[in-house]
């Protein structure tokens, strides 16, 4: 029969073979005198004796079973209790993330602090990132890149303009000299006039400073070239200030960290992390959007201008938008009335 | 002297069970007792291991939800303050987790990838992806170009990835293994369902049916192998219920938003009611991608459990599965889920996954023949040293995020 001594360490534990599903069910003796282990079992031939030193164990994790593997490829498994604990960190097994994993002070301020950091990391340090690897981008790539985007937008909702080529190179020529007249030292940019059933009545800029206006833009503020010229100057904002390249750079970071954060999750959780990441770039294209907004209105200021020329403009286009268009807008853009307050702010401080 | 006639009927492992919960010191006449029942029955057992039938063992998860929040916090808090490199110190703590949480028949599964592998699989993830992200957005055409190369070595990561997964999971000290190769894994995985868009998606189903099977019918646990006789009705069943409801329910929150808000979407709208209405079809968005995933998960889950076996060479059963989800009780879990990670803007990520693990572990069952207890590691594969050194620097999780 089994020894049993009051002061002995004595667990029971699954004594698994190698190589073969075969398994005992044992009491494991820890010695107190050495760092022997003995496992003994009816099922077992004869008692079998370790050294713990050559035995590799795997960090403690929670409650989940310690696991000593030995040197011939056998497998102690068992439920720890403290005494065993206190054994193996006795004999110079201790993990130092479980130690911290049951910190309950640090547990407690990784709540605030994990939410905390992670919100400095998306409003601070991606968008300062993207600011300072926007400029990197060789002049060839945006070009290139700008091209490319081109004839794919022409492929899919650029229609040719319904206006003739002499209407379009007026509109043209007038834009390049009110252009001009306001930021003189500018390079110069390209403009193109195309039809759109999908944008409806708007403009986008490319990296490379070409500028898109559509039919339905230009029909909506024929009344109000000024305020035209005013959404030119938000258009010039983006491509000035290298909107496309930061918000290119935003949304790969944010995607890698929010896969990695939430990572491991499978399935139908994927929509939450996707949504997580709409919302982060969504506040990116925002942010973007005022920063285009108050190019546009300082430009006006310093030429003499008014900035209620953009006011008009984003208010004309209100009555435009049906609300379907709305919706999108809700998404990337900041709200036209928050955008028309704001240019008309900018217009008392001066 | 007692009577401990009572366990003349005990099973081996319910003796084992039993003898494991005495104490030494006051019960050494019953251990010494259970000793001799439990060497007579191993000993019966061996001579004729066809006459005993499957004990029927539940699949139980020990994980507590408050225990697994400590874990996952503390780790995505270093995570983050490693700027992500400990990210794959903590996938392996999570991996553990739960693997070493779940028990089948009194023995734990176990997960033993190293941190370095996964780490060095993420940077190369990382690498091609930022790589592909930003040559794409700067030149479509390149991107194209890179998107068919991506789909041609596709099947080449999906085969290394799950191999080295289910090499890192053992069961009994068994590792299991995947023997998939890339050509079968492009017909499955890129040919198969390309093929199915000229049906007009008619044929998907059963695309999803071979993509099943191949994943199933490659995994080996030591030298037995799992073999999955599966059905098309089951696949086609599962497309037509999904289709339906999505149907139904994107028909009706439609008519509840045009009703509620009293409109018809063309005039214009205060902006209050266009919020009511957009939260309204928001959330029928919501409930329609729930409930047809659940009702695919139900009826291929169970059908996939309820037809799967696991045998050596075909003929020695060694265990068979059941799986017994239910549609309504998934669903709850689902659509529950998504509002709680939302309202606590993530944090009940620990909460979400414990219980999303218990709830399809209480749905599972493992009837186990006595074969089980002789399976013995496939050694076959892994003979040459060399072999199997080439294969650990090759053996990384390439997860594409």
């Amino acid at each position: 029969m089994m020894n049993t001594l009051a002061n002995r360490l004595q667990i029971n534990g699954q004594y698994y073979e190698e190589h073969s599903s075969t398994f005992h069910q044992v009491t494991v003796t820890f010695s107190h005198e050495d760092d022997g282990i003995r496992i003994q079992s009816p099922s077992l031939a004869s008692d079998k004796l370790y050294q713990f030193k050559q035995a590799k164990t795997a960090s403690a994790l929670g409650n989940t079973p310690r696991e000593i593997r030995f040197p011939d490829g056998f497998l102690l498994s068992f439920q720890a209790t403290q005494d065993s604990d206190h054994w193996m960190k006795n004999h110079g097994v201790s993990s130092i993330i479980d130690t911290l994993e049951r910190n309950a002070r640090l547990i407690i301020a990784s709540i605030i602090i994990v939410p905390s950091l992670l919100a400095l990391f998306f409003i601070y340090v991606i968008p300062a990132a993207a600011i300072h690897l926007a400029p990197l981008v060789p002049q060839s790539v945006v070009a290139a890149s700008s091209r490319q985007t081109l004839y794919g937008l022409e492929k899919t909702i650029l229609n040719p303009t319904t206006l003739t080529e002499s209407q379009q190179n007026t509109y043209i020529t007038n834009w390049q000299q009110e252009i001009s007249s306001i930021l003189p030292n500018n390079r110069p940019y390209h403009f193109i006039i195309k039809q759109s059933e999908f944008l409806g009545a708007n403009a986008l800029a490319l990296p490379d400073g070409t500028i898109i206006i559509t039919d339905d833009l230009i029909k909506l503020l024929q009344d109000h070239p000024k305020a035209l010229t005013s959404i030119l100057l938000h258009e010039i904002g983006h491509v000035e200030e290298l909107h496309s390249m930061r918000y290119i750079a935003e949304v790969i970071a944010t995607t890698v960290a929010v896969n990695y954060l939430f990572g491991d999750i499978s399935g139908l959780l994927d929509i939450f992390t996707g949504s997580a990441a709409t919302v982060v770039s969504n506040s990116f294209s925002q942010k973007l959007e005022w920063e285009a907004d108050n190019y546009a209105l300082e430009q006006l200021r310093k030429s003499g201008r008014s900035t209620e020329d953009f006011a008009l403009a984003m208010e004309l286009m209100t009555l435009e938008v049906d609300e379907q268009a709305l919706e999108k807008l809700f998404s990337t853009h900041p709200l036209i009335s928050e955008r028309v307050k704001n240019a008309r702010e900018k217009r008392s401080v001066d | 002297m007692n009577d401990y006639t009572e366990y003349d009927n005990y099973s081996v492992e319910e003796l084992t069970q039993k003898r494991s919960t005495l104490d030494e010191a006051n019960s050494s006449e019953l251990i010494a007792h259970l000793d001799l029942l439990i060497r007579s029955k191993q000993a019966d057992i061996n001579e004729k291991p066809n006459l005993q039938k499957p004990r029927i063992a539940k699949v139980i998860f020990h994980g507590k939800t408050s225990e697994y929040f400590a874990i996952w916090i503390v780790n995505v808090l270093l995570s983050i303050l490693t700027l992500g490199i400990y990210s794959a110190w903590a996938t392996v703590r999570n991996n553990r987790y739960f693997h070493s949480n779940t028990e089948i028949d009194g023995h734990r599964f176990r997960y033993l990838a190293k941190p370095m592998q996964i780490l060095i699989g993420r940077i190369i993830a990382i690498v091609l992806f930022v790589a592909f992200s930003v040559l794409s957005s700067l030149n479509p055409v390149v991107g194209l170009v890179l998107l068919i190369l991506l789909m041609v070595a596709a099947p080449w990561f999906i085969c290394r990835s799950i191999r080295f997964n289910c090499r890192m999971i053992t069961y009994r000290n068994i590792q299991f293994n995947f023997h998939g190769k890339y050509l079968k894994a492009l017909l499955v995985f890129i040919v198969y369902p390309i093929l199915s868009l000229f049906t007009l998606y008619l044929a998907l189903p059963l695309a999803f049916k071979a993509m099943d099977k191949f994943l199933i019918d490659h995994t080996s646990y030591g030298d037995t192998r799992f073999h999955a006789d599966i059905k098309a009705s089951s696949y086609y069943k599962a497309a037509g219920l999904v289709l339906l409801a999505s149907m139904a329910l994107i028909g009706s929150f439609v008519g509840a938003a045009m009703f509620f808000t009293g409109q018809n979407f063309t005039g214009l709208m205060e902006p209050e009611v266009v919020g009511a209405g957009q939260s309204l079809l928001g959330l029928g968005y919501i409930l329609t991608l729930v409930v047809s995933s659940a009702i695919y998960t139900k009826i291929i889950r169970n059908h996939l459990y309820n037809n799967t076996v696991l045998s050596q060479n075909n003929e020695q059963k060694v265990a068979q599965f059941k799986s017994q989800v239910e549609l309504v009780p998934l669903v709850w879990i689902h659509f529950s889920n998504f509002f709680v990670l939302i309202i606590t803007l993530g944090l009940a990520l620990p909460w979400v996954k414990i219980r999303s693990t218990r709830f399809f572990a209480n749905a599972t069952e493992v009837a186990i023949y006595p074969a089980a207890d002789k399976v013995v590691a496939d050694l076959t594969k892994n003979g040459n040293a060399i072999g199997e050194e080439l294969s650990n620097v090759f053996d990384m999780e390439v997860a594409i995020p």
